[in-house]
């Protein structure tokens, strides 16, 4: 396929083949990775900035190793947006950015629709990587090339989404690209941290996490935010663990073949039993290193792509 | 004072649509209309229509405090582009309009600007803090032609229930903003599927109707009348008819974008359509729809609310909530409601002039021998780009910016005098 | 599009293979110290091909990588689509080795460019020979095959189109004129 984005801001609105193109080519990518140069001349002489309002350390080294696997010239930018009333402007920061000439843009904002803003106002193509809790395609990008490589046929698949849904863009970038290969999914959360409203999406939704994790292929648990119990969503943390934390008793019931997903970081002992989060079912760790391929492929297919605006 | 002829004009009234009538203005107030003559002198308007200048019930000048935004010079030339000459001031300026040395200061604006009537509204209480009720009869005998706590709502119901009290002696309009704050709080549109969808808080729908049950269930105790501003749902509706239909004296008012924007242009995270109350569903627009023709709604106002471009342009939760709207009012639903048989040219006559004049208790709204010569001349088939030349106000905060709208409001006559020309 | 000329069939090109194949026996070099790299899409194929015939003949086995060029292209930041990459495949180590690089056509020589460079990214061989099964003998930069089973002088504007069985179903060589 001819691919002809400029920018990646969400999986919805990308096609079945087009999230089977970048994960072709992703997998392509990670034979770079274990080369003895990990280096290639694809994106020579491009800039790429990474613009993260949201500190992220995990998400900013896999752009940053990514961008320089492709030789790319990377710049870091850390801002805070909360001090975007009284300093500068997003849209003033990306504009003076660009104004040094560079050619792609990574980033992460608080607000959904950050990524979104940008790519409508600047030259650059321009990568969401997190806006709010709108959507992280990167992130389900890497799951499903992770999930691929165990399980080539996401149709008959077994999804769970295990944890805080309703603050999740990755649930939300997973469930798009679930829906687009008809896989079954299953969202297990206590009820205030599941939206209100899933019309848009065919899912499942199960309340009881021994249910829920019984007859799965992959478990998707989500990090969980203790923020929220302030905002009293959940009592306590001692409630959720006994009632939504992926403990070593009910890994032991899981389907064999399973495997245990999470978007890092871990918080071990809350969401996810440590012991579990290091056994041979989990592929937390090829999560990772996919993430690096993936965005190589993103970052190679974005700067390729036609500009039919 | 000279007089001026208007010859061959559509009269639409609230009630009426007459064709081919002449019209004499004679000292500030309308003289004589007759059935065209052709050996008549004067402007021969060939057709277009001749009604009442507009009443606006909610409006924000943002003077003072805010003046980068709006001022009332500013507001008044937008609002007499879209053919308002009175308008409602709402008090939540920086400070707000809670005593009478502010009123006059309003008054004083207005008396300088000459061209407009502008209807302050004072706060229901000091600073709009919702604990000690301010000083109303002095506030009127100031200027002000009614009470608010617009944008707060008067959170505590017992310093709500004071306030609608004290105030029920005067006969003036109350008109209270229904947001349950404990709901509405950290989120940004409203909670749907398109919310989630959107990744952008939602604020849940009943966060207006309860707050529409709380203050019209304390009016009706007090058998007292008050004014519901812009609601936004089909339930808000359904409880205000029920709490008509008991005899309570409850009004209410639904603002243009209500009636013509559902909650999915939310996709596009254009802050132009960030708003309080926030846009709701395709049946809510629908049910709003329906409530402008069956009267079960009282008035249409815009709740113009400028802010600048670069408020505006920012990430979605940063930008601030509101949009301008008095030049785009009568023009937008001209074209998408009138145009569409989905309203007539009459009952907007009735929602933004007729009724809201009765309700502000100003000069009648009627084309008619001896009233004031409170008009505009509107063609309705002329074609209008809203861009920054269009627009008057100091904020150009509109959805509609860059859109072309039929009808346009080619001349405001306030008092008799000609205070716009859109030529 | 104009009606494609055939220039090869199944015989000519298994013809060009085993000649290649002789050409491999033929040189002086230690056969033993030699490795083959094929150019993805249709050169590794000529490289399995070729190396089958002397393994058979020497009773050894020859190590075979394939390489996808595209991340290596002069004309990325050109071109309006980024080509899909494939996985390149050297599971050997390659310094000191006699290389035997195949690709299916020589044309301006910038592919052969772009294979060095990756070679050249995975170790030091100490020699590298090129063999192609065209020569459009319109190179663009200072760069020839080593071996090559036809030397055609084809305008540019023409493309030759190869199709080998184990990707094509069948194995042709054909002149096609470029659809403009």
């Amino acid at each position: 396929m001819n691919w002809s984005r400029r920018h990646l801001l969400s999986i919805e609105e990308l096609s079945k083949d087009e999230i089977d193109h970048i994960l072709e080519n992703a997998f392509s990518f990670k034979e770079v990775l274990l080369r003895p140069i990990k280096k290639v001349p694809a994106l020579r002489g491009k800039t790429v900035v990474n613009l993260f309002f949201e500190p992220s350390t995990r998400t900013l080294v896999s752009f940053s190793l990514a961008e320089k696997h492709l030789s790319a010239d990377s710049v870091n930018v850390s801002a805070s947006s909360s001090s975007v009333k009284k300093g500068e402007t997003l849209l003033d920061t990306a504009k003076n950015i660009e104004s040094m000439k560079t050619d792609m843009v990574v980033i992460r904002h608080s607000s959904a629709g950050a990524a979104k803003f940008l790519a409508e106002r600047l030259e650059s193509n321009v990568i969401n990587a997190g806006d709010g809790t709108h959507e992280h395609p990167t992130q389900a990008l890497l799951d499903f090339m992770t999930i691929k490589e165990t399980h080539k046929d996401f149709r008959n698949l077994k999804v769970l989404i295990l944890g805080d849904i309703l603050h999740s863009r990755v649930a939300r970038s997973l469930m798009w690209g679930f829906m687009k290969y008809k896989t079954e999914v299953t969202l297990c959360a206590p009820p205030t941290l599941m939206p209100l409203y899933l019309n848009d999406f065919n899912v499942k939704v199960e309340h009881d996490i021994d249910k829920a994790i019984k007859d799965k292929d992959v478990i998707y648990i989500l990090r969980m935010q203790l923020e929220r119990q302030e905002k009293g969503l959940f009592p306590s943390l001692r409630e959720y663990i006994k009632d939504f934390s992926m403990t070593y008793e009910r890994f032991q019931t899981i389907r064999k073949k399973s495997i245990i997903m999470h978007p890092g970081p871990i918080n071990r002992g809350v969401e996810l039993d440590g012991t579990v989060a290091d056994s041979k079912e989990s592929v937390i760790l090829e999560q990772v290193t996919n993430g690096v391929a993936v965005r190589m492929a993103i970052l190679y297919l974005l700067n390729g792509g036609k500009n039919n605006e | 004072m000279n007089n001026i002829s208007f010859l061959n004009c559509t009269v639409v009234n609230h009630d009426k649509i007459k064709k081919n009538q002449d019209i004499t203005i004679k000292n500030g107030k309308i003289d004589r209309i007759q059935n065209h003559s052709s050996n008549s002198k004067g402007i021969n308007l060939d057709g277009k229509c001749v009604m009442p200048s507009l009443v606006d019930m909610h409006s924000h000048l943002r003077e003072p405090g805010e003046e980068f935004k709006e001022d009332v010079f500013s507001g008044s030339f937008a609002a007499l582009a879209g053919g308002f000459t009175s308008i409602a001031v709402m008090p939540n300026t920086t400070p707000p309009l809670d005593n009478p040395q502010s009123i006059l200061y309003i008054k004083k604006r207005e008396a300088e600007f000459k061209n407009i009537e502008l209807l302050p509204l004072g706060a229901l209480t000091k600073k709009m803090e919702s604990i000690e009720i301010t000083e109303m009869y002095d506030m009127l005998r100031a200027g002000a032609k009614g009470f608010s706590d617009d944008g707060k709502g008067t959170s505590n119901p017992r310093v709500f229930m004071n306030a609608l009290r004290y105030a029920s002696r005067f006969d003036v309009l109350v008109s209270v903003h229904c947001e349950e704050k404990n709901l509405s709080e950290g989120g940004q549109i409203n909670e749907s599927g398109v919310s989630i969808r959107a990744g952008l808080p939602g604020i849940p729908s009943i966060e207006e109707d309860i707050a529409i049950y709380r203050n019209l269930r304390i009016a009706s105790y007090l058998n007292t009348p008050l004014h519901i501003a812009h609601i936004s749902t089909g339930d808000s509706l359904n409880l205000i008819r029920d709490f008509k239909k008991k005899k309570a004296k409850a009004t209410c008012e639904v603002t243009p974008h209500h009636l013509l924007f559902d909650e999915t242009v939310h996709y596009d995270y254009d802050t132009n359509y960030k708003m309080k109350p926030s846009l709701k569903s395709k049946s809510d627009v629908k049910a709003l729809l329906n409530g402008i023709n069956n009267g079960d709604i009282d008035a249409i106002a815009t709740d113009h609310a400028p802010h600048q471009i670069y408020e505006k342009e920012v990430e979605f939760i940063y930008a601030p909530f509101g949009i301008i709207g008095f030049e785009t009012a009568l023009p937008s639903l001209y074209t998408h409601l009138v145009k569409q048989n989905k309203t007539s040219l009459s009952n907007l006559v009735k929602l933004l002039s007729y009724n809201p004049a009765k309700l502000m208790k100003i000069d009648e709204r009627v084309i008619e021998e001896g009233n004031e010569a409170n008009l505009i001349v509107f063609n309705p088939d002329a074609e209008i780009t809203v861009n920054r030349s269009f627009l008057k106000s100091r904020s150009i905060n509109t959805p509609f910016i860059s859109k072309k709208l039929f009808g346009k409001v080619e001349m405001t006559f306030f008092r008799g005098r000609k205070v716009y020309s859109g030529e | 599009m104009a009606k494609d000329f055939r220039l090869m069939g199944e015989k000519e090109i298994s013809s060009i293979i085993n000649k290649m194949a002789l050409e491999v026996l033929k040189s002086k070099e230690n056969i033993e110290n030699t490795a083959f790299i094929g150019i993805i899409k249709r050169g590794d194929i000529i490289a399995k091909r070729v190396a089958e015939i002397v393994e058979k003949r020497e009773n050894l086995k020859i190590p075979i990588g394939k390489i996808d060029i595209n991340l290596y292209r002069d004309d990325l930041s050109i071109i309006d689509y980024h080509p899909q990459v494939f996985s390149t495949d050297i599971g050997f180590d390659l310094n000191d080795k006699i290389i035997y690089l195949f690709d299916d056509v020589f044309f301006t020589g910038r592919t052969i460019r772009s294979a060095l460079n990756e070679i050249m990214d995975f170790g030091r061989p100490k020699k590298i020979y090129l063999y192609v099964l065209i020569n459009r003998v319109s190179a663009e930069l200072p760069i020839k095959p080593d071996f090559s089973g036809s030397d055609l002088s084809i305008p540019k504007n023409r493309i030759v189109n190869v199709k080998l069985k184990e990707i094509d179903s069948e194995d042709e060589i054909t002149l096609v004129k470029e659809d403009n």
